[in-house]
């Protein structure tokens, strides 16, 4: 009994410690596993994060395309909200849009995914209506005097040259007369457009090589806004020698240049000046070699006969003629002059002498021929215009690109959001109060006033106007002009013209 | 109860201890080169992902730096086949009255014995600052000699361990980190993409 108690003892012995042995291995290889299983989760996590924070920047730079794409179609740039964001794949996005000074607008766009979250802005510059590719226009009655030559060129491709096949454009909100007579016959080389509910009216000796067309809508003048500078002085210059204004911003209350005396103008240069006034005998030089100059002049203009007026280039975007006046007042451009350069005065009666020849176009509430003067639409403005209505990106910049501590790992739960109920991007932009004239497929006028959410642009076949909260659309490629021309080819009744009709549409 | 084949079931003969022994030791010396190859593997795996887990990290934050920049502001312009590995930029910080602000002038480059990458800021000026993201950035990019030559098939000749180079408005950001370990053998991880500059 005592040899098989001792047998059992030892039995027991041998067991447990083969247990303890079991034991401690199995611990060994846990506490391996589970370091291993750590660092790996660790690393996993580092680059899930990592992927997250790639994932949300392209999301955020996504809202911000699709906020973008929005104002290109004159939309405000609002897409979603931080209560109801758009979805796109795994993540979600909103973009928020504030209106700053000088038609530009910061677009702020947030992209979560998983836990990361992203914040990129912009500051885009919104399209702008310049009217420069009208050619020559008046929102009042026009009056064509015997005599006048109108013609279009294109300086991109060389110096004026009158056998240019670009044509001109004759453009006014109301009527137009246009008279000639034997010894001074009226030459147009180009279209001749009215105002909606007048015509063209032609009597005498007038040649006109292009259209003669009819407005659907009168054309809305853009406004402008004169720069905000300190003014210095007044300023009467008489003297041999030349006055310069270099390059820079200058205000001046008055501005004469007597007889004999001269003015040099150096751009870059912005000029505002209240009165400007060149006596006869008198010469204002712009010299534009340096940059573009800008000269608004707020009250009156009086470049009187017999004075003088020189471009030093070709290129009418770098002389800039801006008359701003509060009240309809009156300009009077009877300089002798060949004027490469841009005149808008869309408050103002602007008088041209037959010895002031304009090489760019002129836009004016009221536009007054004396005697057989010379005009010449430079078809360059019409790209530029284009150009202009596009929206323009000037700054973008991340603002946030982080990991925030979340005990959710996706956004729709951290935020408490149903995924079924969130918008695509293109849905989740702002529905806005649209009010709209367009043409339909069979080329009659339609108005639609209401939510956008609530037209169909498939109606649409030709803008017309279309204002999204009181604020008029720019959209490129939407050429008043051009409109006008295919309304006339429609109302032509050209066949078998659908498969090439372009519908405008929302995006 | 049978004292005799009792006795004999208590214990071994040597020659069956000695055989035991010698498949214990068998064991036991199969078992610690299989750990020890697996703990190597394992390190070897462990450090190869440390590399590219820092060489993603470094690569995104000069991705990031850059991709706010505006593409004229970068210094200098190199296109393929030439590279620099410094590069200077300035991102946007908005606009005001009209204008954009910029932000002071930012560098990414390599420094001290060429293995440092750092950001800095107003380099050279009293306000500088400098902060180096990473220093075991290999001394060419991975496969490239210094022979005049392409010798990797990337378009690049003799490109140092880290190498941008401008096409138009995107800048290709090319980089090498190396990692010897303590056996004396390097271990190389190489990244690279593509960023344009969005200003």
């Amino acid at each position: 009994m005592i040899r098989k108690h001792g047998l059992n003892g030892s039995k027991k012995r041998s067991a447990g410690s083969a247990l303890v042995m079991a034991l401690m291995s199995v611990s060994v290889v846990a506490l391996l596993a589970t370091t291993v299983l750590r660092y790996a989760s660790t690393v996993s996590n580092r680059q899930a994060s990592a992927v997250d924070r790639k994932k949300a920047f392209y999301l955020a730079d996504a809202g911000l395309a699709e906020a973008f794409c929005g104002i290109v179609c004159g939309r405000s740039g609002m897409v979603g909200s931080e209560e109801a964001p758009a979805i796109l794949g795994e993540g979600l996005f909103w973009v928020q849009a504030t209106e700053l000074e000088d038609s530009r607008v910061q677009l702020v766009s947030v992209g979560m995914v998983g836990r990361a979250r992203a914040q990129l802005s912009i500051v885009v510059r919104k399209g702008i209506n310049t009217l420069m590719d009208m050619g020559f226009f008046s929102d009042d009655k026009m009056i064509v005097e015997p005599g006048v030559e109108i013609d279009g060129y294109d300086s991109s491709k060389g110096e004026y040259d009158a056998s240019s096949p670009n044509r001109a454009r004759l453009i006014s909100n109301k009527a137009i007369d246009i008279s000639g007579s034997e010894a001074l016959p009226t030459v147009i080389d180009g279209d001749v457009v009215s105002g909606p509910d007048d015509r063209v009216n032609v009597k005498g000796e007038v040649s006109i090589t292009g259209q003669m067309l009819v407005s659907p809508e009168s054309l809305v003048i853009p406004v402008f806004s004169t720069p905000r500078v300190e003014y210095v002085d007044s300023v009467n210059i008489d003297s041999p020698f030349p006055y310069v204004a270099a390059p820079g911003v200058l205000g001046l209350r008055e501005l004469s240049v007597a007889r004999d005396s001269e003015l040099v103008l150096q751009g870059p240069s912005i000029l505002v000046i209240d009165d400007l006034e060149l006596e006869p005998g008198a010469m204002m030089s712009l010299d534009t070699s340096g940059g573009v100059i800008s000269l608004y002049v707020t009250n009156s203009l009086d470049l009187k006969p017999g004075s003088t007026v020189t471009t030093s280039g070709t290129d009418p975007t770098k002389a800039l003629l801006f008359v701003n006046q509060e009240s309809s007042g009156v300009a009077n451009l009877r300089a002798n002059a060949e004027f490469y350069g841009i005149v808008f005065a869309p408050n103002t009666t602007v008088h041209i002498a037959e010895t002031f020849e304009v090489f760019g176009a002129v836009g004016a509430l009221s536009l007054l021929f004396e005697g057989p003067v010379k005009l010449h639409f430079d078809h360059m403005l019409v790209a530029l215009a284009e150009k202009l209505r596009k929206p323009t990106l000037e700054s973008w910049k991340v603002d946030e690109l982080s990991i925030p501590p979340s005990e959710f790992s996706d956004p729709f739960s951290s935020m408490g959001l149903d995924r079924g109920c969130l918008k695509a991007p293109m849905a989740a932009l702002e529905d806005q109060e649209l009010d709209i004239t367009y043409l339909d497929g069979t080329g009659s006028t339609q108005c639609y006033i209401g939510a956008e959410s609530g037209f169909d642009w498939d109606q649409a076949d030709v803008l017309v106007r279309a204002t999204r909260d009181g604020e008029v659309v720019v959209i490129p490629n939407t050429d008043t002009y051009d409109k006008v021309n295919k309304k006339d080819s429609r109302k032509r009744g050209r066949k078998g013209r659908r498969h090439g009709k372009r519908k405008r549409r929302s995006h | 109860m049978n004292p005799k084949r009792t006795h004999k079931r208590g214990g071994f003969t040597i020659i069956e201890a000695l055989i035991a022994m010698a498949l214990v030791g068998l064991v036991l010396t199969k078992l610690t080169m299989v750990v020890t190859q697996a703990q190597k593997a394992h390190t070897n795996e462990v450090a190869t992902m440390v590399l590219e887990d820092q060489a993603a990290q470094v690569l995104d934050r000069v991705a990031f730096a850059i991709i706010g920049s505006d593409a004229d502001t970068i210094d200098p312009v190199v296109e393929a086949p030439f590279s620099t590995d410094e590069l200077s930029f300035r991102i946007s910080m908005g606009v005001e009255e009209g204008e954009v602000i910029w932000g002071n002038p930012e560098q990414i480059g390599l420094r001290g014995d060429g293995s440092q990458l750092y950001w800095g800021q107003n380099v050279g000026e009293v306000e500088e600052r400098i902060v180096v993201w990473c220093n075991t950035v290999s001394e060419m990019l991975e496969g490239e000699l210094l022979n005049g030559y392409d010798d990797n098939g990337n378009s690049l000749d003799d490109e140092l361990g880290l190498s941008f180079d401008k096409n138009g408005k995107s800048i290709t950001i090319r980089m090498t980190l190396v990692k010897v370990d303590k056996e004396g053998r390097s271990r190389e991880v190489t990244e690279q993409t593509t960023v344009t500059c969005r200003n």
